[in-house]
């Protein structure tokens, strides 16, 4: 199972990278060049051609400003999330490199080095497909997963007054990569963009600081804006985005001076992680666990070692995302005349439930003996222990 | 002003305390088999609590894909278990060492910087920022690039410092020193006598994956804290004769 990314030149079909998920062999050379050959045919033809689909896998072509065509072939996965992955893929370049690079690059072998740095990113981005083997990562495309911990409030004060001292808008607090606080400027940037950033930020964890150039795809595509990443304590990071001043080495000392105070309280927050929500949040025996996803934030928390082993929380959640992609997702589309409500699953050991209520969204995964009537109460009063908790304030920001 | 002879003569730091028993202990606390991790701006291992830190700013430098970024990850004992690729801005990696000088346990404290060639090139901003109030360069070449060999020289007299009273002090590391090497010991000599600066070279890492290996580095380790050590002593000596 997998998949495969390939972009081209517009004019003359030149490969600029390919990159793949899975054990899927790489597209050959001459594999590209038939699939950007029919893709040019149709177009001489003043055809369009948009996807096609095999017996078990779908390909998506896109031509981006006359410029560049990304071509995805990906097994066990539907045209809109295909769709969805190009698109990703296309806006982490710009992220890169700007809009403008990619409208009138000259040089292409330059032009493929500078695009080098995308490469991890593209790698996670492919990672939010759902294959159903088991094999993937347990992250979703467009959304950022979050945590919820008792000492938010805090954090978010100290998140906010941090970014007034370094005189910026935008930032981030992250445990293992999950938004525990983020400031309203950062919640402001688009989702696609905040989504990216924290690929960024993920794939560079590596260091204790990082100070990064970077265009927004949709708030500034020509302007390039900083990333500073602070590490804490590991793996606390805060992250913001900010002009050409001040100095990384100054926003270090003041991420020191800002956050001494509080160390304690970050290495609590720390104890939320992986279960994702504060300890004492007792919820329905029959739940093994659950995907709350808050859609007009695009963020999303995964809850899944309530009481399973490491390995049980691991397939607990790979369920979940194969739920979510497959069945979930279609409380997202708003073009349904007749909005559904609710949907779920019945298999040979659990049942999934989804439910839909405002913005929120939550799946849950119950164990086989849950009488199937049941379930749509049970996830009701799940997602009610968490949104009453006026304390956790998951619907921060869409309250607003 | 010749104090160049000096530095290489005195030795402060016990260079086989790591495996005096008192040695070993903290070696072995702060780093398992599996490597070492990393630490936050607020946290450093527990077991220096109460033990006297040093910080210094180390600057790696040296062309696109010799391997700093790889030499900078072996030096903090941190795994890369994916293929990393160029480095875009400005990486920091904080690295924590202890030793012994005379009879006293001291942690250094180094904050490795590194800048990828093309941001430096682009943003003034990442070069000013790399650039100040360096304590320690560190030129990377690649043993089988002769070319990051003979762009040395280049590297070094681009870098120069502004305040002549905190001039940084320089060494250069080679990578990839192994059967595939096209730098031959003779350049090396040469390089030497000719610049003052000391060379050391690290083995070529297999299969892109690195072991945490302790001995390995210890000598590198050790020389880096006792030039950074040497050189405040001499500024200190200067500056309280011309006081
Ligand atoms: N086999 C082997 N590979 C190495 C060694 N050192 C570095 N590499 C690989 O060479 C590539 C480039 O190394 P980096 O450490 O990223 O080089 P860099 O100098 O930081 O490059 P830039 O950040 O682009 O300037 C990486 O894929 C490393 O895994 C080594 O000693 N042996
Ligand atoms: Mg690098």
């Amino acid at each position: 199972m997998g998949a495969n990314i390939v972009c081209v030149t517009s004019s003359g079909g030149l490969p600029i990278f390919s990159r793949k998920i899975g054990n899927v062999e790489s597209l050959s050379f001459s594999t590209i060049g038939s699939l950007n050959g029919v893709h040019l045919f149709g177009k001489s033809k003043g055809l369009l051609l948009e996807s096609t689909e095999t017996e078990n896998s779908t390909v998506v072509w896109k031509e981006y400003d006359d410029s560049l065509i990304l071509i995805c072939v990906a097994l066990m996965n539907s045209k809109v999330i295909v769709e969805e992955i190009i698109e990703t893929v296309y806006n982490a370049l710009i992220v890169f490199v700007g809009s403008n690079e990619i409208k009138s690059f000259k040089n292409v072998e330059r032009f493929k080095r500078s695009l080098r740095p995308a490469h991890p990113i593209i790698d996670c981005i492919l990672e939010c497909l759902d294959f159903g083997d088991r094999n993937t990562n347990l992250d979703l495309l467009k959304l950022v997963e979050s945590i919820l911990c008792r000492e938010g409030k805090t954090l978010q004060i100290a998140l906010d007054s941090f970014v007034e001292v370094i005189g910026t808008e935008f930032g981030c607090l992250t445990i293992e990569n999950c938004v525990a606080a983020a400031t309203d400027g950062w919640w402001s940037l688009a989702g696609i963009e905040r989504k990216i950033l924290s690929h960024v930020v993920r794939s560079s964890s590596h260091c204790t600081s990082f100070d990064m150039p970077i265009y927004l795809p949709l708030k500034s595509p020509t302007v390039p804006l900083r990333l500073v990443s602070v590490c804490l304590i590991n793996p606390i990071r805060v992250n913001i985005l900010c002009g050409s001043t001040p100095d990384l080495s100054v926003i270090s000392q003041k991420s020191f001076q800002c956050w001494s105070p509080i160390v304690d309280t970050l290495k609590l927050a720390v104890q939320s992680h992986p279960r994702n929500i504060p300890s004492n949040l007792g919820f329905h025996d029959s739940i093994n666990g659950f995907l709350l996803v808050n859609m007009s934030m695009g963020k999303f928390l995964l809850c899944t070692s309530l009481k399973s082993t490491k390995k049980d929380s691991k397939s607990c959640a790979e369920t979940l995302k194969t739920f979510y992609y497959n069945a979930a997702r279609i409380f997202e589309k708003n073009e349904t005349l007749h909005q559904p409500l609710e949907t779920y699953w019945v298999a040979e050991y659990h049942k999934l439930h989804a439910i839909k209520e405002g913005d929120d969204l939550i799946c849950v995964l119950f164990h086989s003996g849950i009488p199937t009537p049941c379930m749509r109460l049970i996830s009701r009063e799940t997602l009610n222990i968490i949104v009453s908790q006026g304390e956790l304030d998951w619907s921060r920001s869409s309250s607003k | 002003m010749d104090t160049k002879s000096d530095v290489k003569t005195t030795a402060v730091i016990q260079r086989d305390w790591h495996s005096t028993p008192e040695g070993d202990d903290f070696f072995k606390k702060f780093s398992s088999p599996a490597g070492r991790r990393l630490y936050g701006v607020l946290e450093r291992p527990v077991i220096f609590d109460g033990i006297e830190e040093v910080t210094y700013k180390v600057l790696f430098i040296g062309k696109c894909g010799v391997g700093k970024s790889h030499t900078i990850s072996h030096l903090a004992g941190l795994y890369c278990g994916y293929t990393k690729t160029d480095t875009i801005g400005i990486e920091v990696t904080d690295v924590y060492w202890p030793v012994k000088i005379w009879d006293k346990v001291i942690i250094f404290k180094l904050q490795c910087w590194e800048a990828g060639e093309s941001s430096m090139k682009k943003y003034n901003h990442i070069v000013e920022s790399c650039q100040d109030k360096v304590d320690l360069r560190v030129f990377v070449f690649s043993y089988t690039d002769t070319s990051s060999f003979t762009d040395l020289p280049a590297y070094i007299s681009s870098t120069s410092d502004k305040d002549m009273s905190q001039v940084a002090a320089s060494i250069v590391i080679g990578t990839r020193n192994g059967s595939k090497a096209v730098v031959s010991p003779s350049e090396i000599k040469n390089f030497k006598m000719s610049y003052g600066i000391e060379v050391y070279s690290l083995p070529q890492a297999y299969s892109g994956k690195m072991a945490e290996s302790i001995p390995e580095i210890h000598p590198l380790m050790n020389d880096i804290c006792e030039i950074l050590w040497l050189r405040d002593q001499h500024y200190i000596m200067n500056n309280s004769v011309t006081v």
